[in-house]
Protein backbone atom coordinates (compact mmCIF):
# COMPACT_ATOMS: atom_id res chain seq x y z
CA UNK A 1 0.00 0.00 0.00
CA UNK A 2 2.81 2.47 0.81
CA UNK A 3 4.31 1.95 -2.95
CA UNK A 4 0.80 2.18 -4.14
CA UNK A 5 -0.13 5.26 -2.31
CA UNK A 6 3.38 6.59 -4.12
CA UNK A 7 2.04 5.83 -7.95
CA UNK A 8 -1.41 7.79 -7.04
CA UNK A 9 -1.84 11.00 -8.47
CA UNK A 10 -1.50 14.33 -6.67
CA UNK A 11 -4.40 16.82 -8.10
CA UNK A 12 -4.03 19.40 -5.57
CA UNK A 13 -3.06 22.97 -6.71
CA UNK A 14 -1.15 24.98 -3.73
CA UNK A 15 -2.20 28.51 -3.52
CA UNK A 16 0.09 30.75 -4.76
CA UNK A 17 0.58 32.33 -2.03
CA UNK A 18 1.23 28.97 -0.31
CA UNK A 19 4.13 29.39 2.46
CA UNK A 20 5.83 26.07 3.86
CA UNK A 21 4.89 25.80 7.34
CA UNK A 22 8.03 25.52 9.44
CA UNK A 23 7.17 25.21 13.24
CA UNK A 24 6.99 22.06 15.01
CA UNK A 25 3.60 22.09 17.04
CA UNK A 26 1.33 24.33 16.07
CA UNK A 27 -0.47 27.12 17.78
CA UNK A 28 -4.23 26.71 19.16
CA UNK A 29 -6.03 29.09 16.69
CA UNK A 30 -9.75 30.78 18.17
CA UNK A 31 -11.11 29.59 21.18
CA UNK A 32 -10.49 25.78 20.52
CA UNK A 33 -8.89 23.56 23.47
CA UNK A 34 -6.80 20.83 21.89
CA UNK A 35 -6.44 17.66 24.18
CA UNK A 36 -3.23 17.22 22.20
CA UNK A 37 -0.49 19.39 20.59
CA UNK A 38 -0.55 19.22 16.85
CA UNK A 39 2.85 18.44 14.92
CA UNK A 40 3.55 19.98 11.96
CA UNK A 41 4.89 17.41 9.09
CA UNK A 42 4.74 17.72 5.18
CA UNK A 43 3.91 13.66 3.78
CA UNK A 44 1.84 12.48 0.91
CA UNK A 45 -0.30 9.35 2.36
CA UNK A 46 -3.59 7.50 0.61
CA UNK A 47 -6.79 8.82 1.08
CA UNK A 48 -10.35 6.51 0.80
CA UNK A 49 -13.31 8.46 1.50
CA UNK A 50 -16.35 6.08 1.86
CA UNK A 51 -19.72 6.60 0.64
CA UNK A 52 -21.01 7.90 4.67
CA UNK A 53 -23.75 9.93 4.21
CA UNK A 54 -26.57 8.95 2.11
CA UNK A 55 -26.50 12.39 -0.66
CA UNK A 56 -23.17 12.78 -0.95
CA UNK A 57 -21.85 10.40 -3.71
CA UNK A 58 -18.54 8.75 -3.03
CA UNK A 59 -16.64 6.32 -5.37
CA UNK A 60 -14.64 3.94 -2.90
CA UNK A 61 -11.47 5.60 -5.02
CA UNK A 62 -7.93 5.88 -3.46
CA UNK A 63 -6.97 9.65 -4.14
CA UNK A 64 -3.05 11.18 -2.50
CA UNK A 65 -3.35 13.92 -0.01
CA UNK A 66 -0.71 15.98 1.48
CA UNK A 67 -0.79 15.36 5.11
CA UNK A 68 0.03 18.72 6.85
CA UNK A 69 -0.34 18.04 11.00
CA UNK A 70 -0.66 15.00 13.20
CA UNK A 71 -1.62 14.57 17.25
CA UNK A 72 -2.75 11.77 19.13
CA UNK A 73 -6.27 12.08 17.87
CA UNK A 74 -6.61 13.49 14.27
CA UNK A 75 -4.62 14.56 11.50
CA UNK A 76 -4.92 17.63 9.30
CA UNK A 77 -4.20 17.15 5.45
CA UNK A 78 -4.29 19.01 2.17
CA UNK A 79 -6.98 17.19 -0.81
CA UNK A 80 -8.29 18.47 -3.82
CA UNK A 81 -12.08 17.99 -3.09
CA UNK A 82 -14.22 19.21 -0.51
CA UNK A 83 -14.59 16.32 2.42
CA UNK A 84 -17.86 17.01 4.58
CA UNK A 85 -18.35 16.92 8.27
CA UNK A 86 -18.66 13.22 9.24
CA UNK A 87 -17.64 11.59 6.20
CA UNK A 88 -15.52 8.83 6.98
CA UNK A 89 -12.03 6.80 5.35
CA UNK A 90 -9.11 5.67 5.50
CA UNK A 91 -5.41 6.86 5.48
CA UNK A 92 -2.55 5.39 5.33
CA UNK A 93 0.35 6.68 5.60
CA UNK A 94 3.89 6.32 4.22
CA UNK A 95 4.93 4.51 7.36
CA UNK A 96 2.20 1.85 6.28
CA UNK A 97 0.11 2.81 9.57
CA UNK A 98 -3.38 2.95 8.49
CA UNK A 99 -5.78 4.57 10.62
CA UNK A 100 -10.03 5.36 10.19
CA UNK A 101 -11.24 8.60 10.21
CA UNK A 102 -14.14 10.94 10.42
CA UNK A 103 -13.88 14.38 8.82
CA UNK A 104 -14.15 17.53 11.44
CA UNK A 105 -14.22 20.33 9.49
CA UNK A 106 -13.08 21.52 5.42
CA UNK A 107 -11.65 25.04 4.19
CA UNK A 108 -10.98 26.25 1.16
CA UNK A 109 -7.51 27.36 0.43
CA UNK A 110 -8.15 27.53 -3.07
CA UNK A 111 -9.07 25.97 -6.39
CA UNK A 112 -8.62 22.30 -6.07
CA UNK A 113 -7.16 22.85 -2.43
CA UNK A 114 -9.31 22.24 0.84
CA UNK A 115 -7.79 21.99 4.37
CA UNK A 116 -9.34 18.90 6.07
CA UNK A 117 -8.97 18.14 9.78
CA UNK A 118 -10.07 14.91 10.53
CA UNK A 119 -10.46 12.92 13.80
CA UNK A 120 -9.21 9.36 14.08
CA UNK A 121 -11.73 6.58 15.42
CA UNK A 122 -12.33 3.13 15.55
CA UNK A 123 -11.42 0.96 12.87
CA UNK A 124 -14.61 -0.75 12.91
CA UNK A 125 -16.53 2.93 13.03
CA UNK A 126 -15.80 3.25 9.48
CA UNK A 127 -18.08 1.14 7.12
CA UNK B 1 -75.06 25.10 19.01
CA UNK B 2 -74.41 21.09 18.57
CA UNK B 3 -71.06 21.41 20.50
CA UNK B 4 -69.92 19.97 23.90
CA UNK B 5 -67.94 21.64 26.75
CA UNK B 6 -66.25 18.84 28.54
CA UNK B 7 -65.80 19.60 32.35
CA UNK B 8 -63.50 16.56 33.19
CA UNK B 9 -60.43 17.04 31.38
CA UNK B 10 -58.86 13.45 30.23
CA UNK B 11 -55.41 12.63 31.30
CA UNK B 12 -53.81 14.31 28.66
CA UNK B 13 -55.40 17.34 29.39
CA UNK B 14 -53.47 18.09 32.10
CA UNK B 15 -50.04 18.86 30.45
CA UNK B 16 -50.48 21.74 28.38
CA UNK B 17 -47.30 20.96 26.27
CA UNK B 18 -49.74 18.18 24.45
CA UNK B 19 -51.38 21.00 22.53
CA UNK B 20 -51.14 23.85 20.03
CA UNK B 21 -52.97 27.36 20.06
CA UNK B 22 -54.76 27.32 16.15
CA UNK B 23 -55.59 31.15 15.41
CA UNK B 24 -59.77 31.36 15.22
CA UNK B 25 -58.89 33.10 11.73
CA UNK B 26 -57.25 29.77 10.07
CA UNK B 27 -61.08 27.66 10.85
CA UNK B 28 -64.06 27.95 8.42
CA UNK B 29 -67.21 26.33 8.55
CA UNK B 30 -67.22 22.66 8.63
CA UNK B 31 -69.84 19.83 8.46
CA UNK B 32 -67.55 17.75 10.03
CA UNK B 33 -64.66 18.47 12.03
CA UNK B 34 -61.79 15.86 11.86
CA UNK B 35 -59.97 17.17 14.93
CA UNK B 36 -61.29 18.01 18.38
CA UNK B 37 -61.35 21.99 19.40
CA UNK B 38 -60.13 23.23 23.28
CA UNK B 39 -60.52 26.74 24.70
CA UNK B 40 -58.61 27.85 27.32
CA UNK B 41 -60.76 30.01 29.85
CA UNK B 42 -57.73 31.60 31.35
CA UNK B 43 -54.38 31.52 30.19
CA UNK B 44 -52.96 29.25 32.49
CA UNK B 45 -56.28 26.84 33.02
CA UNK B 46 -55.71 23.05 31.17
CA UNK B 47 -57.82 23.43 27.87
CA UNK B 48 -61.58 22.44 28.17
CA UNK B 49 -63.45 20.77 25.06
CA UNK B 50 -65.13 23.00 23.46
CA UNK B 51 -66.35 21.04 19.94
CA UNK B 52 -65.56 17.54 19.26
CA UNK B 53 -64.66 15.84 16.15
CA UNK B 54 -67.06 15.00 13.70
CA UNK B 55 -69.55 17.97 14.65
CA UNK B 56 -70.04 20.49 12.68
CA UNK B 57 -68.89 24.02 13.33
CA UNK B 58 -70.88 27.05 11.25
CA UNK B 59 -69.87 30.77 10.71
CA UNK B 60 -72.20 32.22 14.12
CA UNK B 61 -70.43 29.56 16.02
CA UNK B 62 -66.71 31.43 14.80
CA UNK B 63 -68.30 34.86 15.38
CA UNK B 64 -69.75 34.16 18.49
CA UNK B 65 -66.36 33.48 19.60
CA UNK B 66 -64.68 36.35 18.36
CA UNK B 67 -67.82 38.42 20.13
CA UNK B 68 -66.22 36.89 22.95
CA UNK B 69 -62.65 37.89 22.40
CA UNK B 70 -61.29 34.44 21.89
CA UNK B 71 -59.10 34.78 19.23
CA UNK B 72 -57.16 31.45 19.79
CA UNK B 73 -58.83 27.55 20.14
CA UNK B 74 -56.11 24.53 20.66
CA UNK B 75 -55.45 21.09 19.46
CA UNK B 76 -54.18 18.03 20.09
CA UNK B 77 -50.14 18.40 19.00
CA UNK B 78 -51.33 14.44 17.88
CA UNK B 79 -54.43 15.75 15.35
CA UNK B 80 -51.99 18.57 13.75
CA UNK B 81 -52.00 16.24 10.59
CA UNK B 82 -55.55 16.28 11.01
CA UNK B 83 -55.45 19.94 11.50
CA UNK B 84 -53.15 20.59 8.41
CA UNK B 85 -54.81 18.20 6.63
CA UNK B 86 -58.19 20.37 6.84
CA UNK B 87 -56.66 23.50 6.26
CA UNK B 88 -55.70 22.17 2.89
CA UNK B 89 -58.51 20.93 1.81
CA UNK B 90 -61.38 23.90 3.11
CA UNK B 91 -58.85 26.71 3.00
CA UNK B 92 -55.64 26.21 1.12
CA UNK B 93 -58.13 24.82 -2.11
CA UNK B 94 -60.48 27.53 -1.98
CA UNK B 95 -59.95 29.59 -4.96
CA UNK B 96 -61.81 32.42 -4.13
CA UNK B 97 -59.85 33.41 -1.52
CA UNK B 98 -57.41 35.93 -2.26
CA UNK B 99 -54.09 34.67 -2.18
CA UNK B 100 -52.90 37.05 0.30
CA UNK B 101 -55.37 35.85 2.80
CA UNK B 102 -54.25 32.08 2.12
CA UNK B 103 -50.58 32.97 2.47
CA UNK B 104 -51.73 35.05 5.83
CA UNK B 105 -53.57 31.57 7.29
CA UNK B 106 -51.27 29.32 6.29
CA UNK B 107 -48.46 31.38 8.11
CA UNK B 108 -50.52 31.80 11.25
CA UNK B 109 -51.46 27.95 11.41
CA UNK B 110 -47.77 26.97 11.41
CA UNK B 111 -46.39 29.73 13.77
CA UNK B 112 -47.25 27.42 16.55
CA UNK B 113 -46.33 24.19 15.20
CA UNK B 114 -43.25 25.23 14.00
CA UNK B 115 -42.38 26.79 17.20
CA UNK B 116 -42.70 23.33 18.83
CA UNK B 117 -40.65 21.90 15.89
CA UNK B 118 -38.22 23.83 16.65
CA UNK B 119 -37.77 23.02 20.32
CA UNK B 120 -38.15 19.21 19.83
CA UNK B 121 -34.78 17.80 19.98
CA UNK B 122 -35.17 15.26 17.10
CA UNK B 123 -35.15 16.89 14.11
CA UNK B 124 -38.04 14.69 12.29
CA UNK B 125 -41.13 16.98 13.09
CA UNK B 126 -39.56 19.58 11.39
CA UNK B 127 -37.93 18.17 8.61
CA UNK B 128 -41.93 16.09 7.97
CA UNK B 129 -43.37 19.96 8.72
CA UNK B 130 -40.96 21.63 6.38
CA UNK B 131 -41.78 18.91 3.74
CA UNK B 132 -45.58 19.75 3.83
CA UNK B 133 -45.29 23.33 4.50
CA UNK B 134 -42.56 24.26 1.78
CA UNK B 135 -45.04 22.04 -0.92
CA UNK B 136 -48.20 24.77 0.45
CA UNK B 137 -45.78 27.63 0.42
CA UNK B 138 -44.54 27.26 -2.70
CA UNK B 139 -47.73 26.01 -4.48
CA UNK B 140 -48.87 29.82 -3.62
CA UNK B 141 -46.02 32.19 -3.64
CA UNK B 142 -45.42 29.92 -7.75
CA UNK B 143 -48.85 29.62 -8.70
CA UNK B 144 -50.37 33.08 -7.61
CA UNK B 145 -48.82 36.23 -9.68
CA UNK B 146 -47.68 37.17 -6.19
CA UNK B 147 -45.68 40.18 -5.96
CA UNK B 148 -43.34 40.61 -2.73
CA UNK B 149 -44.83 43.96 -1.98
CA UNK B 150 -48.26 41.88 -1.46
CA UNK B 151 -46.74 39.79 1.27
CA UNK B 152 -44.48 42.23 2.95
CA UNK B 153 -47.39 43.57 5.00
CA UNK B 154 -47.95 40.24 6.00
CA UNK B 155 -44.67 38.52 6.93
CA UNK B 156 -44.20 39.06 10.76
CA UNK B 157 -41.67 40.47 12.06
CA UNK B 158 -39.47 39.17 15.08
CA UNK B 159 -36.52 37.44 15.05
CA UNK B 160 -37.91 34.09 16.34
CA UNK B 161 -36.05 31.32 14.63
CA UNK B 162 -39.53 29.80 12.81
CA UNK B 163 -40.64 33.41 12.24
CA UNK B 164 -37.28 33.92 10.18
CA UNK B 165 -37.08 30.49 8.51
CA UNK B 166 -40.79 31.49 6.94
CA UNK B 167 -40.17 34.45 5.66
CA UNK B 168 -36.39 33.75 4.43
CA UNK B 169 -39.12 30.45 2.43
CA UNK B 170 -41.17 32.97 0.99
CA UNK B 171 -38.38 35.54 0.05
CA UNK B 172 -36.73 32.64 -1.59
CA UNK B 173 -39.65 31.22 -3.62
CA UNK B 174 -39.39 34.50 -4.79
CA UNK B 175 -36.37 34.75 -6.17
CA UNK B 176 -36.42 30.96 -7.58
CA UNK B 177 -40.32 32.36 -9.20
CA UNK B 178 -38.18 35.30 -10.84
CA UNK B 179 -35.51 32.88 -11.80
CA UNK B 180 -37.93 30.77 -13.45
CA UNK B 181 -37.79 27.33 -11.62
CA UNK B 182 -40.47 25.57 -10.95
CA UNK B 183 -42.23 22.80 -9.42
CA UNK B 184 -40.39 20.25 -12.24
CA UNK B 185 -37.13 22.12 -10.96
CA UNK B 186 -37.38 21.13 -7.30
CA UNK B 187 -38.94 24.48 -6.15
CA UNK B 188 -40.79 21.88 -3.36
CA UNK B 189 -37.69 20.53 -1.99
CA UNK B 190 -36.08 24.10 -2.09
CA UNK B 191 -39.36 25.67 -0.12
CA UNK B 192 -38.68 22.80 2.24
CA UNK B 193 -34.80 23.68 2.95
CA UNK B 194 -35.29 26.82 2.97
CA UNK B 195 -37.25 26.16 6.45
CA UNK B 196 -34.43 24.39 7.77
CA UNK B 197 -31.79 26.70 6.84
CA UNK B 198 -31.30 27.73 10.31
CA UNK B 199 -31.70 24.17 11.74
CA UNK B 200 -28.13 24.06 13.56
CA UNK B 201 -29.14 27.15 15.55
CA UNK B 202 -31.10 25.38 17.66
CA UNK B 203 -27.73 23.74 19.43
CA UNK B 204 -26.91 27.95 20.20
CA UNK B 205 -27.99 28.94 23.52
CA UNK B 206 -31.94 31.01 23.39
CA UNK B 207 -29.84 33.71 25.39
CA UNK B 208 -27.03 34.11 22.99
CA UNK B 209 -29.37 34.16 20.02
CA UNK B 210 -31.49 36.80 21.57
CA UNK B 211 -28.58 38.82 23.25
CA UNK B 212 -29.26 42.51 22.48
CA UNK B 213 -25.60 43.52 22.88
CA UNK B 214 -22.49 42.48 20.39
CA UNK B 215 -21.56 38.55 20.65
CA UNK B 216 -18.51 38.40 22.11
CA UNK B 217 -15.55 35.84 20.05
CA UNK B 218 -16.85 33.03 21.46
CA UNK B 219 -20.15 33.37 20.92
CA UNK B 220 -19.48 34.40 17.32
CA UNK B 221 -17.68 31.42 16.92
CA UNK B 222 -20.56 29.52 18.48
CA UNK B 223 -23.11 30.84 15.95
CA UNK B 224 -20.53 30.51 13.11
CA UNK B 225 -21.11 26.63 13.83
CA UNK B 226 -24.58 26.60 12.98
CA UNK B 227 -24.78 25.78 9.34
CA UNK B 228 -22.00 22.29 10.20
CA UNK B 229 -24.40 21.55 12.88
CA UNK B 230 -27.88 22.01 10.57
CA UNK B 231 -25.84 20.01 7.78
CA UNK B 232 -24.63 17.10 10.33
CA UNK B 233 -28.42 16.55 11.28
CA UNK B 234 -29.70 16.32 8.10
CA UNK B 235 -26.96 14.38 6.23
CA UNK B 236 -27.43 11.04 7.90
CA UNK B 237 -31.35 11.40 6.46
CA UNK B 238 -32.02 9.54 3.36
CA UNK B 239 -34.85 12.08 2.46
CA UNK B 240 -33.12 14.61 2.14
CA UNK B 241 -31.36 15.70 -1.40
CA UNK B 242 -27.81 16.97 -1.71
CA UNK B 243 -29.04 19.82 -3.08
CA UNK B 244 -30.77 20.50 0.07
CA UNK B 245 -28.14 19.38 2.71
CA UNK B 246 -25.60 21.99 0.77
CA UNK B 247 -28.53 24.92 1.26
CA UNK B 248 -28.20 24.24 4.66
CA UNK B 249 -24.52 24.23 4.78
CA UNK B 250 -23.24 26.80 2.57
CA UNK B 251 -25.63 29.85 3.22
CA UNK B 252 -23.10 31.82 4.70
CA UNK B 253 -20.62 31.55 2.03
CA UNK B 254 -20.01 34.98 0.74
CA UNK B 255 -19.33 35.21 -3.59
CA UNK B 256 -16.16 36.58 -2.36
CA UNK B 257 -14.50 33.81 -0.36
CA UNK B 258 -14.56 35.10 3.29
CA UNK B 259 -17.85 33.69 4.44
CA UNK B 260 -18.03 30.56 6.38
CA UNK B 261 -17.68 27.43 7.10
CA UNK B 262 -15.63 26.74 4.06
CA UNK B 263 -14.97 29.87 2.17
CA UNK B 264 -16.16 29.20 -1.12
CA UNK B 265 -16.25 31.13 -4.08
CA UNK B 266 -18.79 31.92 -6.77
CA UNK B 267 -20.28 29.54 -8.22
CA UNK B 268 -18.54 26.89 -6.40
CA UNK B 269 -21.48 27.86 -3.83
CA UNK B 270 -24.42 25.83 -5.05
CA UNK B 271 -27.36 28.00 -6.57
CA UNK B 272 -29.96 27.55 -3.49
CA UNK B 273 -27.59 27.98 -1.10
CA UNK B 274 -27.32 31.43 -2.49
CA UNK B 275 -30.34 32.27 -3.24
CA UNK B 276 -30.95 31.48 0.72
CA UNK B 277 -28.01 34.11 1.17
CA UNK B 278 -29.88 36.99 -0.47
CA UNK B 279 -32.95 35.74 1.04
CA UNK B 280 -31.60 35.61 4.71
CA UNK B 281 -29.94 39.05 4.31
CA UNK B 282 -32.83 40.57 2.69
CA UNK B 283 -35.38 39.38 5.45
CA UNK B 284 -33.11 39.88 8.58
CA UNK B 285 -32.13 43.59 7.56
CA UNK B 286 -36.24 44.21 6.93
CA UNK B 287 -37.14 42.35 10.29
CA UNK B 288 -34.36 43.70 12.30
CA UNK B 289 -32.08 40.92 14.53
CA UNK B 290 -31.69 41.37 18.46
CA UNK B 291 -28.21 43.57 17.47
CA UNK B 292 -29.56 45.56 15.29
CA UNK B 293 -32.32 47.29 14.35
CA UNK B 294 -34.77 47.14 11.41
CA UNK B 295 -33.76 49.01 8.55
CA UNK B 296 -36.02 51.05 5.93
CA UNK B 297 -36.26 49.48 2.36
CA UNK B 298 -33.92 52.04 0.67
CA UNK B 299 -31.20 50.95 3.12
CA UNK B 300 -32.31 46.99 2.52
CA UNK B 301 -31.41 47.83 -1.06
CA UNK B 302 -28.45 49.83 -0.26
CA UNK B 303 -27.17 47.42 1.34
CA UNK B 304 -27.48 44.65 -0.84
CA UNK B 305 -26.37 46.38 -3.85
CA UNK B 306 -23.02 46.75 -1.60
CA UNK B 307 -22.73 43.46 -1.19
CA UNK B 308 -23.37 41.96 -4.69
CA UNK B 309 -19.73 40.58 -5.55
CA UNK B 310 -19.11 40.70 -2.01
CA UNK B 311 -21.39 38.66 0.03
CA UNK B 312 -24.11 38.07 -2.83
CA UNK B 313 -24.37 36.41 -6.43
CA UNK B 314 -25.78 40.29 -7.85
CA UNK B 315 -28.21 37.90 -10.38
CA UNK B 316 -29.61 36.84 -7.51
CA UNK B 317 -30.22 40.29 -5.70
CA UNK B 318 -31.55 41.62 -9.48
CA UNK B 319 -34.08 39.35 -9.51
CA UNK B 320 -35.42 39.64 -5.93
CA UNK B 321 -35.10 43.24 -7.00
CA UNK B 322 -37.51 42.60 -9.66
CA UNK B 323 -39.92 40.73 -7.60
CA UNK B 324 -39.78 43.04 -4.67
CA UNK B 325 -41.43 46.52 -6.78
CA UNK B 326 -41.12 49.97 -6.51
CA UNK B 327 -38.92 50.70 -3.20
CA UNK B 328 -40.44 52.92 -0.75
Amino acid sequence: MTQYAKTLPCEIELPDDWETRSRTVLPETGYEQRRFPRIACQTGAALRCNATLPAIPRTDTWCRVLVQDISRCGTGFLHSEQLFPDEKGLIVFPDGNQRAIRVMRCQRLGKKCYEVGCQFIAQKSAP
Amino acid sequence: MSSAVAESPSEDLADHTQFVPVAIDTLAPSNQLPFDLFLRTEATSPPILYRERRLAIDQEDLAKLVGQAIQTLYIRVSEHVAYRNYLRETVLANAELPATRRFKILQTANRAILQLAFLNPRPDMLVNLAGEFGHELATIVCNDSLVLTDLLPLMTHNYQTYTHATNVCTVGLMIASALGMSFADGVVELAAALLLHDLGKRRIPPATLNQRRPLTPEQRDTVRQHPKWGFQDLAWRDDISIEQLLLVYQHHEHWDGRGYPVGLVGDEIHLWARICTVANAYETLSSGSPQCAAKKQSEVWDALEYGCDRRFDRELVACLKSVVGPVK
